[in-house]
């Protein structure tokens, strides 16, 4: 395990491509990193990082939630530490190992209330995990704040995702500017993603500075997004393999 | 206080011929600050694991001639192979003047019995549900080469539970024989659990009717917690 865990997240306007591209980066650093833990968390409600990397979803990190918030309604009132046991045990459950990775899935939060001390408690779990992995993919619903309120405080690569419209490009801008008043990131960079062949690669508001990779449409990756396929059966030189191999080297992670 | 003394002697018994490691403060692990993940492929195995019972029990008492030191029932780390059934019971005594004051002793109990949550042996991840009463360990490959055993475990326990000055003596049983009664350790340990939680509610004398109270089948079986219940009342 290094000291400083590196933590990526992918976030961006829905439909963009970001669950794909948090997939090929898994895919990417295991292959590299064979002896380093690697850490898939799905933040997005839909659960699509799981499918993208061929992983059964068991329980999520909500459904460890909703267990515990159904103990304290029950009159179960638990202590602090308590809970944190508590959620500390589940946890492990809730965590995949795949052969190269290890996953865990937020979930889709359902129940209605507000309990704060237990997303409290699942954040710190988050962290506590986070902190034994070398590197983290996070695959964030579209908005950063979710990253803020469920998952955790700061990352150390955030990854802004468009395609080329307008206004994909104005929700990343909108996103950078969230996350530069919350301070919840060391760098950035931005990926425009599935740009139909022929199309100029020059996007409007975009800081060339930042611009990562820009990743052609692929029918092959669009097939595969249909039949459910992972980034494992991708060729290894797809244009979304490609691009991502490009953006995490660009960001010096690879 | 004599209100874990039956589920005491119980183990004890169970106990008396199986190897005693006397603790040594010198022996103890080393520790992480937060508790270190180890990955299934990076464990040798699991106690508790793979849903095989998983027992944790903490048991008081004062008038007990308690010795620090740690029972292990059945095979230590270095001599299993794959997951096994595990209990870990710790037998606790008190000072006398700890549990002097009735409206504090279920703090006081509680604050010790949660020592257990702050204990990170290197090499192993120690996982406490008290919502069942399970303890698992899941010990790393790396750190059976190493050595790490359940005594020095044990001993690590030992040192937690002692930092609070109302411990006189620790008393931790490791188990992990298969042919153990783990189903009637666990019906105890809920026994033991509902003991602590009924002193909160006593205590606070919330509940003056023993025909309505939730905790009439534990006090009814329990000897003392009635009379302690009705000594409050007056």
């Amino acid at each position: 395990m290094t000291e400083q865990v590196k933590i990526i997240a992918t976030t961006g306007k829905g439909g963009v491509g970001k669950t794909s591209l948090s997939a090929a980066f898994v895919r990417i650093l295991s292959d590299k990193y064979p002896d380093r833990r690697i850490l898939a968390i799905d933040a997005d409600p839909a659960v699509g990082l799981s499918t993208a990397l061929g992983v059964e979803v068991g329980i999520t990190l909500d459904d460890i939630r909703k267990g515990i918030v159904s103990s304290v309604e029950n009159g179960r009132n638990r202590e602090a530490v308590e809970m944190l046991g508590e959620a500390r045990f589940r946890v492990l459950d809730a965590l995949t190992e795949k052969d190269g990775f290890s996953f865990i899935a937020i979930g889709r939060p359902e129940s209605a209330g507000c309990y704060c001390k237990v997303n409290a408690y699942l954040k710190e779990i988050i962290e506590l995990i986070t902190k034994d992995f070398d590197y983290v993919v996070i695959d964030g619903e579209a908005g950063i704040e979710q990253i803020n309120r469920r998952v955790m405080e700061k990352v150390s690569h955030l990854v802004l995702v468009s395609d080329g419209s307008r206004k994909g490009i104005q929700v990343i801008g909108t996103i950078k500017n969230v996350a530069d008043s919350l301070v919840m990131y060391d760098e950035y960079g931005i990926v425009i993603n599935r740009i139909p062949a022929g199309l100029a690669n020059d996007f409007p508001g975009v800081d060339s500075e930042k611009l990562l990779a820009v990743i052609p449409d692929d029918p092959v990756q669009t097939k595969n997004d249909m039949v459910g396929e992972s980034v494992f059966s991708l060729a290894d030189n797809s244009p979304l393999m490609e691009g991502a191999r490009k953006a995490l080297s660009r960001l010096g992670i690879i | 206080m004599e209100l874990y003394n039956e589920f005491i002697d119980d183990i004890l018994k169970k106990a008396e011929n199986s190897a005693f490691y006397p603790y040594n403060p010198s022996a103890v692990c080393d520790r992480t600050d937060s508790g270190t993940l180890i990955l299934s492929k990076e464990a040798a195995f699991e106690l508790g694991g793979m849903g095989l019972p998983a027992v944790n029990s903490t048991l008081f008492c004062t008038n007990r001639d308690i010795k620090d030191g740690v029972f292990v029932l059945g095979k230590d780390i270095g001599s299993l192979t794959a997951d096994t059934p595990y209990a870990r019971a710790a037998i606790i005594a008190l000072d006398e003047k700890a549990v002097e004051d009735d409206d504090g002793v279920y703090r006081q109990l509680k604050d010790i019995e949660f020592a257990k949550y702050h204990v990170f042996p290197k090499g192993c991840l120690i996982r406490l549900s008290p919502e069942s009463r399970r303890e698992q360990i899941r010990v790393s490959k790396k750190a059976v080469k190493d050595g790490l055993s359940l005594k020095s475990i044990g001993f690590t326990f030992i040192e937690e539970y002692k930092k609070n000055p109302s411990v006189k003596a620790v008393t931790v049983v490791f188990i992990t024989d298969p042919s153990f009664d783990y189903k009637k350790l666990k019906a105890d340990s809920e026994k033991a659990f509902a003991v602590t939680e009924s002193l909160n509610k006593i205590f606070d004398g919330l509940e003056i009717s023993c025909d309505t109270c939730e905790l009439k089948a534990i006090c009814d079986e329990v000897e003392g917690l009635r009379q302690l219940h009705f000594g409050k009342e007056k």
